[in-house]
């Protein structure tokens, strides 16, 4: 088995440029489709609505109302998840120490409906335990959250 | 009687000093340690910040000075108040560079075996903190660069019966979330980190307690699922 061995300076630059990809691929795009569905929900006030549902939850991990969409959107993608976070955290809706919780929970479910296909199917599980993964990463997601909580 | 099947071999490759160091620096130089020790003091330590992630990014030039009273210039190229698509895209814009110097410092390190040697050292414990063999150590320490390979490798592992249905589900649900953290974290995880106030290490290895976590809880609960689905 012969295994091309890069350089230096090409393994920096390959690297580089899968960075570039991932850039212009997914979090531009997820960035666009995230922050133009904050524009219609604060243009339509919508936004209002949601802090009231989602404010009993999220008040248990000191969060507001408004960080609950990150998290719903961080479960189909993570770049839109975050770039809600990030909208927020512009508009002084969240401190530091709620970005590093919102972080945390978006990295541990995020993305959760794209990996079935990358992680699930390829590791060959039976698809009757699809559902059950699905759940743990909602708890890490939650645990994490909990354990930021406290150690921040 | 030989039975070396294509996990164990992998297993089994020499990893020299040079792997443990690259894996060394990896941690160090992203954890944000350094950048931390560097601000103590009067600035004898700032040298330590050259071999920090964050402080080796730089920064965006400032669009330039005001008179006091004159207003207020943004920051850089993002401009003050922007919203939607448009914020967005300069926003992610502004992104790539330190995602484009992270994966490229990954790939080099990478290279330098130290992923091979962070499975050398977990293989001795994975028994006891996940319930799997040490043979998964490959996958597991893979799945923390690339989703597809971690997976592949525990389908592998099925496969070549180096692993049962048990330990299969643990290692997919550790692994299922947060993939490929060490790439998904300097790169999608970048989008948070000007609004973080902790060293870039704390979310990480909370992340990583996590996908244990996870693990565990698969690790109570397979055996019942598996005779509840047979």
């Amino acid at each position: 088995m012969t295994e091309k061995k890069e350089n230096f300076l090409n393994a920096f630059s390959n690297g580089a440029y899968s960075g570039l990809m991932i850039g212009i691929k997914n979090i531009i795009p997820n960035l666009i489709f995230a922050y133009a569905i904050m524009e219609l929900l604060n243009i339509t006030h919508l936004m209002d609505y949601v802090e009231v549902i989602f404010r009993p939850v999220m008040m248990l991990f000191g969060l507001p109302g408004v960080a609950a969409p990150s998290l719903l959107m961080g479960f189909l993608t993570t770049s839109g998840g975050l770039g809600i976070v990030t909208n927020l955290a512009t508009n002084g809706l969240l401190d530091a120490k709620q970005v590093a919780m919102l972080l945390v929970g978006n990295m541990c479910l995020g993305a959760s409906i794209q990996y079935i296909g990358r992680v699930l199917a390829t590791a060959d599980i039976r698809p009757k335990f699809y559902p059950v993964m699905m759940v743990i990463s909602v708890i890490n997601a939650f645990i994490g959250m909990a354990i930021m909580k406290i150690i921040l | 009687m030989k039975e070396e099947t294509g996990a164990v071999k992998r297993q089994e490759e020499k990893v020299g000093i040079t792997a443990y160091l690259a894996l060394f620096f990896a941690l160090v130089f992203f954890s944000g340690i350094l950048g931390e020790l560097s601000k103590i003091g009067d600035g004898k330590w700032a040298w330590l910040g050259a071999f920090d992630y964050v402080t080796l990014c730089g920064k965006f030039g400032i669009l330039g000075e005001l008179t006091e009273g004159s207003g207020t210039l943004a920051a850089n190229f993002r401009g003050i108040g922007g919203s939607g698509p448009r914020d967005a895209f300069l926003f992610g814009v502004s992104l790539i560079p330190p995602i484009m110097f992270a994966l490229g410092v990954v790939r080099i390190i990478n290279n330098l075996g130290a992923l091979k040697a962070a499975s050398k050292l977990l293989t001795p414990i994975l028994r006891f903190i996940l319930g799997v063999p040490g043979s998964s150590a490959i996958s597991l320490v893979s799945n923390f660069q690339s989703s597809d390979v971690g997976a592949t490798m525990i389908k592998n592992l099925k496969e070549e019966e180096l692993i049962n249905e048990k330990e299969q589900l643990i290692l997919t649900a550790f692994e299922y979330s947060c993939p490929a953290i060490m790439v998904n974290y300097f790169s999608i995880g970048a989008a948070v980190f000007a609004f973080l106030e902790v060293p870039l290490y704390i979310p990480m290895v909370v992340m990583i307690v996590c996908k244990f976590i996870g693990g565990n809880i698969m690790r109570l609960i397979a055996g019942r699922l598996i005779k509840g689905a047979a």
